[in-house]
């Protein structure tokens, strides 16, 4: 025994009645043989992010079910062979509830069971607000974390571009500090023996190795951005 | 200089099993032409953008997400 999940894409055109004679010719194919359904979920009417068959909407109906696996051959044969099911995807059952978190909130407002089209619209307009919210409370560790790119914390994109760029410029920080503490100190050991030497090749000598320093500094901190 | 690490989101939120119906989520690790996004843009674990992958295809093939998005 087997959980899988199965969903389906009726035409929208197929009426409520017809489609729940349907489901139930299927899934007395599964229970058939000590198999069994738990969960039956009408997502109803839904839009397709493409067409399917000229099809723009299309009916979801998500199942879950436990059953041998040897029955989803006869099954499956079935489901081809029906004309009003667009498409249909069974997978292994990983936990996974039937209706997605992000359409929970839709399901609570649902009357019943109920299978009215129109409602279920009008209430997925105004479940989506909420939606909206969660989603912005949910971003808001992202926000705490990262103070920079704070302005625009909803999408991913913007978060990574503030990151990367508070990366660059840390990167670009550190390596002048060094530069300075270089171009300070070690010129000046360097600058005694010259001094005893004569203070003409001093002067001379003092500003070549300053520079030969800042060019090493350059190399260095632009090989470590 | 060791740059800021990325967390995962879904390690954030802890979601163990990412869902293949939850169109909504999914639609975060997609560039908005419909490509799913690589880890280093999104900071996804392995594990999970292993089951992103995977969910975004099932979520394509039920048309709850597109293949390609505004393709003219």
């Amino acid at each position: 025994m087997n959980k899988y999940e199965i969903v389906y894409i009726f035409r929208s055109s197929l009426a409520s009645e017809e489609l729940e004679s349907k489901l139930e010719n299927f899934h007395s194919l599964l229970t058939r043989d000590a198999g069994q359904i738990s969960a039956v979920e009408h997502w109803g009417k839904r839009q397709l992010a493409y067409p399917i068959d000229k099809e723009r909407n299309g009916n979801y109906v998500v199942a879950q079910f436990e059953t041998e696996p040897g029955s989803l051959p006869d099954f499956e044969r079935i489901l081809k062979l029906d004309d009003q099911i667009l498409r249909y995807l069974i997978v292994l059952s990983e936990g996974e509830l039937p209706i997605p978190p992000s359409m929970r909130r839709e399901s609570d407002d649902r009357p019943g069971s109920g299978y009215g089209a129109a409602s279920r619209e009008s209430s997925k307009d105004a479940a989506s607000k909420p939606d909206g919210d969660s989603e912005d409370v949910a971003s808001e560790p992202d926000t705490e974390s990262e103070p920079d790119a704070g302005s625009e914390p909803d999408t991913e994109s913007d978060d990574a571009d503030g990151e990367s760029d508070a990366g660059s410029e840390d990167a670009e920080e550190t390596p002048e500090e060094e530069s300075e503490v270089t171009a300070e100190e070690a010129p000046e050991e360097e600058e005694r023996p010259p001094t005893d030497v004569a203070s003409d090749a001093e002067e001379l000598a003092a500003p070549v190795d300053e520079a030969g320093e800042a060019e090493e500094a350059e190399e260095r901190s632009s090989s470590d951005a | 200089m060791p740059r800021m690490k990325k967390v995962c989101k879904l390690c954030e939120r802890q979601i163990s099993q990412v869902d293949y119906k939850d169109e909504h989520l999914l639609s975060r690790f997609i560039t908005d032409r419909g490509k799913i996004l690589p880890r280093r843009a999104t900071g996804s674990c392995a594990r999970h953008q292993r089951q992103i992958a995977l969910a975004i295809k099932r979520g394509r093939y039920l048309a709850l997400l597109p293949y390609i998005r505004d393709y003219h």
